[in-house]
């Protein structure tokens, strides 16, 4: 661990004066410890190893949340970005770790949340916003990573494998559908999947349509889809559950040109398959 | 009866719960911020283990002394967790982990005749809630902020100011003793007999010979077992729990350690102490 060389090398500890009260000392030391350039009246070397626990804390549970991200930003130097940089940290991954650990409020006291409140934080932060316009996908693609971190934390339910057996089971007029807390379903203008540090460089924006998953071997899972798809799991999911009959005037309102042949082979497929898969969960 | 011996657990061990089970371990710990609020299937590793060793929790988000306000919602999902699972201590550190929103790490409290009554009381109020007492642990701390009082003078205070009880971390009391230079013997042998409900012993990291971080990435010490040794004679046996957080071995090499508490345990109870 580095410390800070220059500080005195006197190992007496500074100790502030007792008239300051309690909480003004907490608050204090919190600063300091948030971010190196606030100006404190404590031991630069022993400050310097609150800091560099927390900061690598914080880093650490913010790049195991966006490996992809992480990946990418931590090559963007002064060097890459040129006069669009103004870093406080070694590169653009560090430096929005930094503005975190300064400027974000977090009120959970649960390490998995810590994600989430990196992802609000970013899509907040005005410092980011400039470099939005060079990482146009850089949102979408947090969220993706989000949605995954997610998924791995949900249990898995599924479908009866009884009712999966029974041939009709899927237009039963008793059975309701409701999509797994385990499967979310997105739509994003960017290829969010396909990104990687190779490629970041030469993103176009594609509608992109994504279901991200549970598998049977409780593994995060993800299918490449359409809007259809996507409009039928959004309209399951915001009325918690629905049976056939509904869905199937459902989309006769939203697609009348479709002819009921083909709009029932897509519901019974669409179904059918994201029983299996347990993106959608079938009640008798 | 005192005599017991226990490991810190955590998410990685979960593939070693068989061997966990059939070793010479009588309690586990966990931090009860990474299993609460999650999905069956993640907690059922530690059900499995709870349901043949005694779960005890090391809390590391209250936040016992911080400017920000005792989340009582929070207090409430402990509470509920300790139930469920049938926990027998809920151990907090006697610090504070957020200021104006929460920072994951720990920050030594201002040893201070305020700061003792304001934390104090937030004791109580979680004690109220929980209706159980907790026990809080003395932290590792690389930095003084407040001179009022000294550290030992600051633990004793809230002790006896909150009525909860002490876990006692032998190897942060060495660490807090070099780096803050301190008699590590003087400060175990203050420490009030009747609250301590049971030990931590850990590794650290050597920083600078003056200054030592608190990692519990490497084995125990020898100054720290002796230290530990030196516990058991001011105070009598008492149950100690292994911790290992960083750079986990072989569950043989930590079974080692374990066998060391024991060993001292049973040294002293043989000896009539």
């Amino acid at each position: 661990m580095a410390i800070d060389k220059h500080a005195s090398s006197n190992s007496t500890e500074q100790t502030q004066s007792d008239v300051t009260d309690h909480q003004s000392l907490k608050l204090e030391l919190a600063k300091a410890i948030r971010d190196p350039n606030f100006n404190h009246s404590f031991e630069q070397r022993r400050i310097a190893i609150y800091q560099e626990l927390f900061f690598n804390n914080i880093e650490g549970f913010c790049g195991s949340g966006f490996p992809v991200l992480k990946s990418i930003f931590v090559e963007e130097t002064s060097t890459s970005l040129k006069s669009m940089a103004d870093f406080t940290e070694a590169n653009l991954w560090l430096s929005l770790v930094r503005r975190f650990l300064i400027f974000s409020e977090n009120h959970s006291p649960y390490f998995v949340d810590i994600a989430e409140q990196f992802l609000t934080f970013l899509a907040q932060d005005t410092y980011f916003q400039k470099y939005l316009e060079k990482f146009l996908w850089a949102l979408e693609l947090a969220h993706y990573e989000w949605v995954e971190l997610n998924v791995s934390l949900q249990d898995l339910a599924t479908t009866d494998l009884e009712l999966q057996n029974l041939k009709d089971f899927i237009t039963k007029a008793t059975n309701r559908f409701k999509v797994a807390d385990s499967a979310w379903a997105l739509a994003y203008q960017y290829p969010v999947h396909t990104i990687s540090s190779k490629v970041c460089d030469v993103i176009e924006p594609t509608p992109t349509f994504l279901v991200v998953y549970l598998n049977e071997e409780h593994e995060v899972a993800f299918i490449q889809t359409n809007a259809h798809l996507i409009q039928l799991l959004n309209c399951i999911e915001t009325r918690e559950s629905v049976d056939y009959e509904y869905l199937d005037i459902w989309f006769t309102k939203n697609h009348p040109s479709v002819t009921k042949a083909d709009r029932q082979t897509f519901l019974n497929d669409a179904l059918r398959d994201c029983v299996t898969k347990g993106i959608i969960i079938c009640q008798a | 009866m005192r005599s017991k011996v226990g490991l810190g657990y955590r998410r990685e061990m979960v593939t070693l719960n068989e061997q966990l089970m059939s070793a010479d371990i009588d309690f586990i710990e966990v931090a009860p911020e990474n299993w609460m609020r999650m999905s069956k299937a993640y907690q059922a590793p530690l059900k499995e283990l709870a349901s043949h060793k005694e779960l005890s929790t090391h809390g590391l988000s209250l936040s016992l002394g911080s400017p920000d306000p005792l989340d009582i919602g929070f207090v409430k999902e402990v509470k509920k967790f300790l139930d469920d699972f049938n926990v027998t201590h809920y151990t907090e550190h006697l610090s504070y982990c957020s200021a104006k929103g929460h920072m994951y790490d720990l920050m030594p409290i201002p040893f201070s005749e305020d700061a003792v009554m304001y934390v104090a009381e937030r004791i109580r109020q979680v004690q109220d809630i929980l209706e159980r007492p907790i026990a809080i642990e003395n932290v590792s701390y690389y930095l003084q902020t407040g001179s009022e009082m000294t550290e030992l003078e600051f633990t004793q205070s809230v002790i006896a100011e909150s009525g909860c009880h002490l876990l006692l971390d032998v190897n942060n009391v060495y660490v807090n003793s070099i780096n803050h230079n301190y008699d590590a013997q003087s400060f175990i042998k203050s420490m009030p007999t009747k609250s301590i409900v049971y030990g931590h012993i850990a590794g650290h990291y050597d920083e600078a010979d003056d200054l030592k971080v608190d990692t519990h990435g490497s084995p125990v010490i020898d100054q720290v077992w002796s230290l530990l040794e030196y516990a058991y004679k001011c105070h009598g046996v008492f149950p100690t729990l292994l911790e290992r957080d960083f750079n986990i071995p072989p569950l043989r090499e930590l079974e080692l350690e374990l066998a060391q508490i024991t060993n001292i345990q049973r040294r002293f109870n043989n000896n009539g102490n």
